[in-house]
């Protein structure tokens, strides 16, 4: 269309858009306007003309499926791009804060697929990419006028990789942070040269903020700008010399099939190719989209806590991983980085070694190809398999996992300004179980049915039986099967301690239940009254402080409704002071109980609360507690000058206090 | 084919870029600013607003959000329980600066007005915008935005200016919460 005629370019009348029977007019008056903006455009652009580089260009020998190889590739780098665009508008790279913005970028609608798209497009790049390579190597692409667009390929591999590894620390979690340490040590591993490398990319002795920014420079600029001016170039290079005539692969060292234009008999690229890459660029997406919709890229835990990490290198990097049990430690460096740079070396040198002869470069090409497959393929399923087969390492994935949920879990409350370390070091439901075994467990049990509910990790069994089973503690359960005669002295209660032989079980074997016989009506009315009694004592363990109901409603694997507690604690506390006689003998002839001196036996003013716990396991041997008839150590028994941290003892009032909430079943999100 | 896969990409990233669009309102902030005996009677004090404040990821438990002029009018006679104290948002409702300046009298050094220190717009001590000390117009649209405050006695017998802190939006005649 002409677009310098006065009617294209004359201004739309103004009552035109006001008519009855003005659409029509609009929509030509637009139309125009619209051509001769675009005629302006172009005028200064020339973009009418920027496909036709595209309409002139042909497939000898037709259209095939096997060409989306290039295109495709080039498809998902562009996603892998515009994902990490958007990702940086919600991540922080720095050593504290890493974590906790990853976690709220998969917290946020829309985040979670975009980090997986990210994720996973970047793995299929890989593979695509490999393919590409694959497939140029085996139909001899790289030959006579090609060989640099084949260098800029080769090279673009490892700087595709490079890239991809150079994400994966980003998360900022405890094995993103392995992970780094070990590549460092790679790095390190350099003679001469490595040490002051890893200590620049390092920014410093060991992984830190600048690491992390580092990391993310080369992963969001320096690479990216790098593969994309060898991408650039390779597909200079693809418009400058066409694609290779499949039927004649062997051109030797002649220009063939440069094509600018069509020539007789050979089809145009565009629609007949275009339509093959579009299908399976959308194809390959699809999948990843999916991927990335149903398994979110994963996010481990954060950093700190003494757990053990076995780190593994992404898949594609786990044959050097398994090259490295090889040489000896001290030539750890043939397989990390000698070896690599010299299969690159190789692949790069291709061009030149086919000149060798057409025998030795066919041999030459399927041997790289399929043994090049075939060794990468064995090294990695031997090294995933021997993982597979080792019990400890799956128990340490299971257990990184588990950290990693819990993580995720808390981080969804607010993460504390100290930062995500602080969220699994500050939690009952982590750190109870691993203080208990490591101070509680030689004589103390944790299992059964009261707990069962809270997961496997929290069961349990003491190496020896010196004590009680704390399982449920405090709880109405835990009470009400104390007063029982036959489980008074059981292993649960005090069957492994001396007070087996004590007043305590005494008194529940012989006076409680005296001349009480099972299933009489005498026996329904002191059940009710131990029931009461139970609700009482239950009641003094109090609140929850991380939010739930109340231990006297829901602990040791019972929930109660609440209507009735405070009828049912009432008559409990009657029946424990004697100021109602239906207990023979009151609670407190022996314990303190809403009185004002302590007893010979443990108080039960606030039994089983927050406050009673942790002043028990700082100093059991209080006379609040057992006096001089106890057992147990004392875990915090002095107080340091002004009422500071003793630091002689065992355990700090935070390590107790995570330890108390824990046994009292109190963390956030229960 | 290309447009559904980028649409299919767009659209997660529109999803997260507007994510706070959505965001859950932030409610009014409580806090026990400041100790009714550090006042004096008929003298205006700048205090620091303190609470809960979620930036992102982060909960900050006791933050600065903001700050107020609270001012007691009742004399010191008056029992703490009876007395009577206002409160202001030191944000300017001209451009939003903070009306950190206050302007004494030349005779008595007794503070008159607070002053903004961006365009120097002036307030008296109840909040209304004043004639400028230079003639012509006052910058802001409105008073300084009063707070609803009380008086609660602690634990310790101590009886505090307890703030309910609220943001309104600067640079309009009316007040609107922002």
């Amino acid at each position: 269309m002409s677009v310098d005629t006065p009617e294209a370019s004359s201004p739309i009348e103004p009552d035109s858009t006001a008519t009855a029977n003005g659409p029509g007019r609009v929509r030509t008056a637009i139309t125009e306007r619209g051509a001769a903006v675009g005629g302006w455009v172009h005028e200064r652009t020339g973009h009418r003309g920027a496909f036709e580089w595209l309409a002139d260009r042909t497939v000898p020998g037709g259209a095939r499926w096997r060409y989306v190889t290039g295109p495709v590739s080039l498809g998902l780098f562009i996603v892998v791009f515009v994902t990490g665009l958007a990702l940086m508008t919600g991540y922080v790279p720095s050593a504290d804060a890493a974590w906790s913005s990853v976690h709220h970028i998969e917290s946020k609608p829309g985040g979670s697929l975009l980090r997986g798209l990210h994720y996973w497009t970047t793995h299929a790049l890989i593979v695509v990419f490999a393919i590409h390579l694959a497939r140029l190597m085996l139909s001899a692409a790289f030959r006579s006028p090609r060989e640099l667009a084949w260098v800029s390929g080769v090279l673009l591999f490892p700087l595709l990789v490079t890239a991809a590894v150079t994400g994966n620390p980003l998360s900022g979690s405890q094995k993103a942070f392995d992970q780094v340490e070990v590549e460092g040590a790679v790095l390190a591993g350099a003679p001469q040269v490595g040490p002051p490398m890893k200590q620049m990319l390092f920014g410093g002795p060991q992984a830190g903020h600048l690491t992390m920014t580092h990391f993310y420079a080369l992963h969001i600029a320096f690479l990216p700008l790098a593969a994309a001016g060898l991408i650039l170039f390779h597909l200079y290079q693809l418009l400058r010399w066409g694609t290779v005539r499949p039927e004649d692969p062997v051109a030797g060292g002649r220009p063939d099939t440069v094509n600018h234009a069509h020539q007789p008999g050979e089809t145009p690229y565009f629609p007949n190719q275009t339509i093959r890459n579009a299908v399976a660029f959308a194809a390959v997406f699809g999948l990843v989209w999916v991927m990335a919709e149903r398994h979110p890229a994963p996010l481990d835990a954060p950093p700190g806590g003494d757990v053990e990490s076995m780190p593994r290198p992404e898949w594609y990097f786990r044959f050097l991983f398994e090259l490295r049990t090889y040489p000896p430690p001290d030539l750890d460096f043939l397989a990390t980085g000698v070896l690599p740079t010299l299969l690159i070396a190789l692949l790069a040198a291709i061009p030149w070694i086919d000149r060798l002869g057409h025998r030795v470069g066919a041999a030459m090409r399927y041997l790289i190809v399929f043994g090049g497959l075939v060794a990468w393929s064995g090294l990695t399923i031997m090294s995933m398999s021997r993982d597979q087969a080792d019990e400890h390492y799956l128990e340490v994935r299971r257990a990184a996992a588990a950290r990693a949920e819990r993580a995720s879990e808390l981080a969804d409350y607010g993460i504390p300004p100290e930062g995500p370390a602080a969220l699994l070091a500050a939690d009952p439901k982590t750190r109870g179980p691993e203080l208990f075994r490591a101070h509680c467990a030689a004589c103390h049990s944790h299992t059964g049915p009261a707990v069962e509910s809270w997961g496997p990790e929290h069961s349990i069994v003491g190496s020896e039986c010196n004590a009680a089973n704390l399982a449920g503690f405090g709880s109405r359960r835990w009470m009400r099967n104390m007063l029982d005669p036959q489980q008074v002295d059981s292993k649960t209660y005090f069957g492994c301690t001396p007070f087996a032989e004590g007043d305590m079980t005494d008194y529940v074997k012989n006076t409680l239940w005296e001349g009480v016989e099972p299933g009489t009506v005498d026996a329904e009315a002191t059940d009710a009254i131990l029931n009461a009694v139970a609700a009482a004592v239950a009641a003094e363990a109090g609140d929850r402080v991380h939010g739930g109901l109340p231990i006297a409603l829901d602990h040791g694997g019972e929930t109660f409704a609440s209507d009735e507690l405070a009828a049912l604690v009432q008559q409990g506390r009657a029946l424990m002071t004697g100021a109602d006689g239906g207990l023979p003998g009151a609670c407190t002839d022996c314990h303190n109980f809403a009185g004002e001196e302590y007893g010979y036996a443990v108080t039960l003013d606030g039994y089983g609360s927050r406050r009673w716990l942790a002043d028990f396991i700082s100093n059991p041997g209080h006379e609040r507690y057992y006096g001089d008839e106890n057992a147990m150590p004392a875990y915090a028994p002095n107080i340091g000058e002004d009422g500071t941290e003793d630091p002689s003892n065992t355990l700090t009032r935070e390590e107790i206090l995570l330890l108390v909430d824990w046994l009292r079943g109190d963390w956030l999100g229960r | 084919m290309y447009a559904v896969c980028a649409a299919a990409v767009a659209w997660p990233a529109a999803k997260f870029f507007g994510a706070p669009l959505s965001a859950p309102p932030v409610g009014p902030i409580r806090d026990r600013a400041v100790k009714l005996s550090v006042l004096t009677p008929g003298v205006p004090k700048l205090v620091p607003i303190t609470g809960e404040s979620v930036d992102a990821w982060t909960r900050h438990p006791a933050k600065t959000v903001g700050r107020a002029w609270v001012l007691r009018t009742s004399p010191a006679e008056v029992d703490p329980a009876e007395a009577e104290v206002k409160a202001f948002s030191s944000v300017c409702p001209h451009a939003g600066c903070q009306v950190s300046g206050a302007l004494r009298s030349a005779e008595d050094a007794q503070v008159e007005a607070l002053h903004c220190p961006c365009h120097g717009a002036v307030f008296a001590l109840d909040g209304d915008a004043l004639p400028m000390p230079g003639g012509g117009p006052n910058p802001s649209p409105r008073g300084l935005d009063s707070l609803n405050c009380e008086l609660v006695e602690d634990a310790g017998g101590d009886w505090w200016v307890e703030i309910e802190y609220k943001r309104f939006r600067p640079g309009v005649a009316e007040r609107i919460e922002a």
